[in-house]
């Protein structure tokens, strides 16, 4: 029989293990180290028994310590060095107390970390219109979550990504479709990942490393509703929206059709109104416009009348005067004329008489009376003896003839006395 | 499905008619100007509405298998 090399002897030696395939084998934790942030290492070990066991930090999905209980699959091998592992491709804690436990170291590394911190919360979309559903076909959560979405909206668009939500694949499955959905689906308004109630192991995948990081990176806002009213898983912490249930997620996703018909309605209203308001308002605006304008063209529309109102009167008045006038003027012609008419009748009775008088004056009558009239050489009357000088020749008219004297003397002194 | 091509985004338009709601509060209107605003809006109200008569949503299932 030809010898063997070492190397050969440990290769035939693991192949030989190989045949054991993947074992899983539940014991307690013991010398738990993380060496360079590469490796793990730990002993896991019963009552009797011990083991050396190694896996990679990345095959590391949860939180484990001393003295908990864990279930590890793997792979027995036989190291080069001749020391025997039992080489872990997956380590879960085992029983509810180990679970528990290892929920709260978890916990408390990444709240740490800070992935749990409110300020890394967005908000979701007003109206998500979009939504990348992540569960299981089979999951009641899958039916729950759009029946009510149903019941409160219509007319949105679900990207249903099928995944398993419970055991040794749901972890990967749940980051893949978280991947694809952030990746693939355009004009993606939220994801939601549901999954009805369990224990805390069937809640297992939700509690896994992985899945809460990747739900913590997700671009699109998320929410997560895993589990009843109590249930709290990590992954629900990590998201942006924590929903109780599949149903609250969809009640938290969406606002109901009767809640936005009101508010639309309201919008509408206060529109309606904003717009009534005003129209009213421009109506006084008018309103007052128009009633100024009566009053401004009132006035002179009154004065007008006023005025051709009192051309009116002032016409008839002058029509009055005129015509009184015209009767004044026709009376006093009338008078005129007869006060003329009368003064030439007197006129006339005065000449009358003053022809009597005249003619009772005429000297003919006088000279027929014995008077005569003297006159000088140029025949000029002498009214005064004064007139009359001594030897001055004198002509004395009778009433029938006259005579030439010369005059003798003058006497001034003796006046006639008759 | 003709369902796919969504010509009015319900985001968009409630957003655009609360401004345009705001924008009426918030100022004196002038008629002219704002009677297609107006308009505007009761259009929107009227598609949101129309929109949320929709009773079916639509749910695609992406054909991948996750791992």
């Amino acid at each position: 029989m030809p010898a063997l090399t070492v190397t050969q002897l440990i290769e035939a030696i693991n192949a030989t293990l190989s045949a054991l395939e993947d074992v899983v084998v539940e014991g307690e934790i013991d010398e738990f180290k993380i060496i360079h942030n590469k490796w793990v290492t730990f002993q896991l070990k019963d009552e009797h028994s011990s083991i050396g066991c190694f896996l990679t930090v990345w095959q590391y999905k949860t939180q484990v310590e001393d003295g908990m209980l864990v279930r590890a699959t793997g792979r027995p091998t036989l190291r080069n060095k001749g020391f025997f592992s039992f080489v872990v491709t997956n380590l879960q804690p085992a029983g509810e107390g180990a679970l528990k436990r290892a929920f709260e170291l978890l916990r408390t590394k990444l709240m740490q970390e800070g992935l749990f911190a409110a300020e890394r919360k967005r908000p979701l979309p007003r109206f998500p219109e979009h939504i990348a559903l992540i569960t299981s076909r089979d999951a009641a959560a899958y039916s729950d979550f759009l029946k009510v979405l149903g019941a409160r909206q219509g007319g949105l668009q679900i990207s249903f990504l099928h995944t398993q939500v419970q055991g040794q694949d749901a972890p990967p499955q749940l980051v893949a479709a978280l991947e694809h959905a952030n990746t693939h689906l355009n004009d993606l308004d939220a994801i939601v990942i549901v999954r009805g109630g369990g224990s805390l192991e069937d809640l297992q995948a939700f509690n896994d490393e992985t899945v809460i990081r990747a739900v913590a990176a997700s671009r699109t806002p998320i929410i997560v509703g895993v589990g009843h009213e109590r249930d709290s898983t990590l992954a629900e912490l990590a998201a942006d929206l924590r929903a109780s249930t599949p149903s609250n997620a969809a009640e938290l996703l969406v606002r109901s059709r009767e809640e936005l018909l009101l508010a639309i309605r309201h919008l509408h209203n206060s529109l309606a109104g904003q717009l009534h308001e005003h129209l009213q308002q421009q109506r006084q605006v008018i309103a007052a416009a128009v009633s100024i304008l009566r009053t401004r063209t009132a006035v002179p529309q009154q004065r007008v009348q006023r005025q051709l109102e009192s051309l009116s009167a002032m016409r008839q008045r002058l029509r009055q005067t005129i015509t009184t006038r015209t009767g004044e003027t026709t009376r006093i012609r009338h008078l005129l004329h007869e006060a003329f008419h009368e003064k030439l009748k007197q006129q006339y009775i005065t000449m009358n008489q003053l022809t009597r008088m005249l003619r009772s004056l005429s000297p003919e009558k006088t000279l027929k009376r014995g008077y005569t009239i003297t006159r000088n050489q140029r025949g000029v009357v002498i009214k005064s003896a004064r007139h009359v000088v001594a030897g001055e020749e004198i002509a004395t008219q009778f009433t029938d003839g006259s005579i030439t004297s010369r005059v003798h003397g003058t006497d001034h002194q003796k006046a006639l006395a008759l | 499905m003709n369902m796919s091509a969504k010509p009015f985004n319900f985001t968009k338009g409630y957003e655009e008619l609360e401004h345009i709601v705001a924008d009426f509060e918030s100022r004196e209107l002038d008629l002219e100007k704002d009677i297609p605003k107006f308009e505007r809006g009761l259009e929107l109200a009227q598609k949101l509405q129309q929109r949320l008569k929709e009773i079916e949503n639509k749910v695609v299932e992406i054909e991948k298998k996750f791992s």
